[in-house]
């Protein structure tokens, strides 16, 4: 057993839940959110794990990140009465939420073209999202399977790559090819150029040398697509 | 402390490597590289800091920065940071193991 408990080993959705619900009645709820994110991961058609996490973002006051996670739930079950609850309770109109999930393709702002390069590395087993910001970090698009906030991851990457980035000279590194992260939740990969940030989310076991190809190809096409340097 | 630092120096490929505490003071350092060690550590630990507090995450995490002139890959730790300068050309893998079993044995040391 590590610091963060048991997750490591541990696949069973329910016992993954119980953990979670054991953490939250012990005051650990950071490592109950880091579990049932991983929950989310592991069984993407379940939304207990969802209603759990929402519920705990409700708890600590963060309306707009228990909406996020209420929305992708969802999109899995839009007649779940416990979501249209939590919903109601959030007091957002549920049924522009559904009409929206059944109707229109996430909100990206890309063209058709980019969209499916994105699209595309979201069946890439492993690869949970990407995330395209520009050189001072606001959200060119995204495709998430995750619940997360994509405004906001977007721009916190982007500044900590900005950081490595500006840190280059003094380090004696040259250009930045790329930038691997690799933290207990996830891993990120950054791949940038002068004005662009391509920011893939992965599962922490993603194997990176069978996904290289894939990304350097669709971080090129992302260039061309939208014409910047 | 000074041996394993060496030993990770000796790896065909690593530049240089250097064992700094989290405020960015060297503890161990090895290697041949010409680089300003004090700016370098004072740099490292700067960069984890910036992840430390824009992610909420204290510890327990790995940056590796693919660069042109050089790889660095960067291991946080509660009390440390292992920081490793590398040819551009290395296998990330290898020195990625090597990194992992140089840093359970400092934490057990430490």
């Amino acid at each position: 057993m590590n610091e963060k408990g048991l997750r490591p080993d541990i696949n069973s959705l329910d016992v993954l839940i119980s953990l979670a619900d054991l953490y939250v009645e012990n005051g650990l709820v950071e490592e109950a959110k880091d579990l049932l994110k991983t929950a989310i991961e592991e069984n993407k058609e379940e939304i207990k794990p969802y209603t759990l996490l929402s519920k705990i973002f409700i708890t600590q006051g963060d309306k707009k990140k228990a909406a996020d996670v209420l929305k992708n739930a969802m999109k899995i079950s839009p007649e779940d009465k416990e979501i249209k609850q939590l919903l109601k309770s959030l007091k957002i109109d549920e049924k522009e939420e559904v009409k929206e999930t059944k109707t229109k393709k996430p909100a990206t702002g890309l063209g058709d073209s980019l969209d499916k390069v994105l699209s595309n590395l979201l069946k890439v087993k492993g690869i949970l999202g990407v995330l395209i910001v520009d050189d001072i970090g606001a959200l060119i698009g995204a495709k998430l399977e995750l619940p997360v906030e994509k405004e906001s991851t977007g721009a916190i990457i982007s500044s900590i790559y900005d950081k490595i980035k500006f840190s280059s000279a003094d380090l004696e590194l040259g250009l930045i090819n790329k930038v691997f992260f690799e933290l207990p939740g996830g891993n990120i990969i950054v791949l940038g150029s002068k004005s662009l940030r391509f920011i893939v989310l992965t599962a922490r076991n993603i194997l990176v040398s069978q996904v290289e190809n894939v990304l350097a190809e669709a971080f090129h096409k992302t260039i061309d697509l939208l014409g910047v340097e | 402390m000074k041996k394993m630092m060496e030993g990770i120096g000796s790896i065909n490929g690593v530049l240089s490597c250097y064992l700094v505490d989290r405020d960015g003071e060297i503890v161990e350092d090895a290697g041949n590289d010409k680089l300003d060690k004090t700016l370098a550590s004072a740099v490292i630990a700067a960069i984890t800091k910036e992840l430390s507090t824009q992610m909420g995450i204290e510890n327990n995490f790995s940056i590796i920065v693919m660069a042109q002139k050089k790889n660095l890959f960067i291991v946080t730790q509660k009390n440390f940071i292992l920081a490793v300068f590398t040819d551009p050309t290395i296998d990330t893998g290898k020195i990625r193991f090597e990194l992992r079993e140089c840093v359970k044995a400092i934490s057990e040391e430490l």
